[in-house]
């Protein structure tokens, strides 16, 4: 598992999330030991690379380990609150993150879907910065995947477009919301129950603080 | 790799072995246990033999004035109590590596119980690359002995500091928990045991009594905690305690009844659960001088584990912590409510953490490896591991 980390700090570069622990072709899973107020967020935009190619997905999934401390401090009826709070705060606990890759650049361009090669094991794994969210995110066609896909639910999604959304300012915000939701009527056409929860749950989403 | 072969026939040899070595001691124990209670008040004449035996080369605990058998039970909940740890891990120079350096790493953590407030963690590193920190005068490379004897003592250190910047605090006077001695294994030797120089011996002697000094200062109390301690000094002194004051030899104090039996065999019969045991002074060499400074070291054994299944510890005290009893009532009842937090494992937590704080995993040592090759070759500086090295590596490890 991967130790380092920086945190996140939009004047530097992307953060460092953890390392690619497992990896195919369209999930792969980072490593690492983290604070719970490191832990990113569902929805977020991560990246790596394989060569020459930036890697671009999504985190779909969480896994915080519990380690024979955190156990033996579960057996007690009622820990006390600043054993607690040493847990939440102090420890780096052990993180898995559940990566699904949405697509990749390379040369300046984008591309949606699955690259030539996953990526390596023990490859860095990093944020992506807003600039790379709202490039990556120009076109609707990264939304298919995520409909598409088997590992995230229809929650991940809403977060996805709320991430995305959230790196443009404002009317350029909504345009964005009007376009993702025009991909999803047409990818969802067959499906309208779940069509309408999905735009209602990114609605949700964009109208949280 | 290993021949399993080999070794499952070991395995074997050795697990017969320690069952065998298991049912002859009964009856020793019980023997040592009565023992216990025989000399328990017969301190004068122990305390005199001490002396007598030293000439002849008797090591031992040396009874501090305590009945020997005494139970002190566990003091009452303390409202308010500032624990603080410490721990420290190194990376040790490699002179296969690319360049050679040595890393210490202290961690260190405060926790107030009863607040709620999450504990404070921090780091204390020591990085030497120097040539005058890492090599000695004639150009050898400074002795593991040596760099371990750094840690143990800038563990003492920063754990005094970080005491001394809780002097006064509302929460009370802190204890301050150390992992293992209380004072570094070089300078409880002995000088002529310690495998450093005699400067080297003296420039830590007076490191540790600065830094007890200031411990003391605080108001609070400082200790070594012992897990397992593997001992036999309460041991040796039942069997001093049998000879003739006047049979007093090296051949007599060599025909020593209790075999392998440990004192925490000893006092895991005595001790009920949270219980301490009397006070007593190791006889150690040092001991003298930092009786002469007014930090001679004491021990006493606590139960920290449950009914039916005892868990000694041995802790290590400066005199002047035993002399008033609030400050060692508070810190017997402070290690018993730490181990209480992993009671299924007991332990000082606050321990657990500081070494889990202190810790430098393989892929930070990995990590750190690569950081300095980077450095260096961006300078122009062409870096190379040795051929010994290179195959470790292709081997993995």
């Amino acid at each position: 598992m991967a130790t380092t980390r920086q945190r996140s700090n939009p004047s530097a570069g992307p953060a460092f999330i953890g390392r690619v622990i497992e990896s195919s072709a369209r999930t792969f899973l980072v490593g690492c030991r983290l604070t719970a107020e490191d832990i990113p967020a569902f929805g977020s935009f991560v990246q790596t690379a394989r060569g020459e190619t930036t890697i671009i997905g999504i985190i779909y999934d969480l896994v915080l380990q519990g380690d024979e401390l955190t156990r033996m401090v579960a057996l007690q009826d009622v820990p006390p609150q600043e054993i607690q709070q040493d847990m939440i705060e102090n420890r780096n606990i052990p993180v898995q993150i559940g990566v699904l890759t949405l697509g990749y650049m390379r040369d300046r361009f984008t591309y949606y879907g699955i690259p030539h090669q996953p990526p390596a094991l023990l490859e860095p794994v990093y944020t992506c910065l807003p600039a790379q969210i709202q490039r990556f995110t120009e076109q609707p066609d990264f939304i298919r995947t995520l409909v598409e896909a088997r590992e995230a639910s229809d929650d991940v999604l809403a977060a996805v477009v709320r991430a995305a959304a959230a790196v443009r300012p404002g009317p350029h915000r909504r345009d964005f919301l009007i376009q993702i939701g025009r991909e999803l009527v047409r990818l969802l056409a067959d499906e309208p129950t779940r069509l309408g929860q999905v735009l209602r749950r990114i609605r949700m989403t964009a109208e949280a603080p | 790799m290993l021949d399993w072969r080999q070794v499952r026939r070991y395995v074997q040899e050795m697990a017969d072995y320690a069952r065998d070595r298991l049912r002859t001691h009964p009856p020793t124990l019980r023997y040592a246990l009565s023992l216990l209670h025989r000399f328990s008040e017969d301190l004068e004449r122990l305390q005199r033999m001490a002396r007598e035996a030293l000439r002849a080369g008797w090591r031992g605990a040396i009874p501090w004035g305590e009945p020997l058998a005494a139970r002190f039970p566990l003091p009452a909940e303390q409202p308010q109590a500032l624990v603080i740890a410490a721990d420290g891990s190194q990376i040790y120079p490699d002179r296969h590596g690319t360049v050679p350096y040595f890393v210490l790493n202290i961690g260190l953590i405060e926790m107030r119980p009863g607040s709620g407030a999450p504990p404070q963690t921090w780091h204390h590193l020591v990085f030497w690359y120097r040539e005058e920190e890492l090599f000695t005068e004639d150009g050898e490379m400074r002795a593991l002995n040596d760099l371990e004897a750094e840690r143990d003592i800038q563990e003492l250190e920063q754990l005094a500091a970080a005491m001394a910047r809780r002097a006064g605090d509302p929460f009370g006077p802190p204890v301050g928990l150390a992992d293992g001695l209380l004072l570094p294994w070089a300078l409880a030797r002995g000088e002529p045991f310690a495998a450093v120089s005699a400067e080297r011996y003296r420039e830590l002697f007076r490191r540790a009594v600065v830094a007890l000094e200031s411990a003391k200062e605080t108001g609070g109390a400082i200790a070594g905690y012992v897990d397992r301690p593997t001992g036999h000094a309460v041991l040796r002194l039942l069997a001093l305690g049998l000879l003739d004051p006047d049979e007093i030899s090296r051949e007599k104090i060599a025909d020593y009844p209790f075999g392998q039996l440990r004192d925490r065999a000893l006092f895991a019969e005595l001790l009920r659960p949270g219980e301490r045991s009397a006070l007593f002074a190791p006889n150690w060499p040092i001991n003298d001088h930092l009786e002469r400074e007014g930090h001679r070291l004491l021990f006493f054994y606590l139960n920290v584990g449950t009914e039916g299944r005892p868990h000694l510890a041995r802790v290590e005290i400066p005199e002047w912590v035993a002399q008033d009893r609030a400050r060692l009532d508070r810190l017997h009842r402070a290690i018993w409510d730490q181990c209480r937090i992993l009671a299924e494992a007991p332990y000082p937590y606050l321990l657990t953490r500081a070494h889990e704080l202190a810790r430098i995993r393989s892929e930070e040592r990995k990590q750190l490896e690569g950081m300095i090759q980077e450095a260096l070759l961006r300078r122009g500086l062409h870096v190379s591991i040795s051929a010994k090295a290179r195959q470790k590596e292709w081997l993995g490890g």
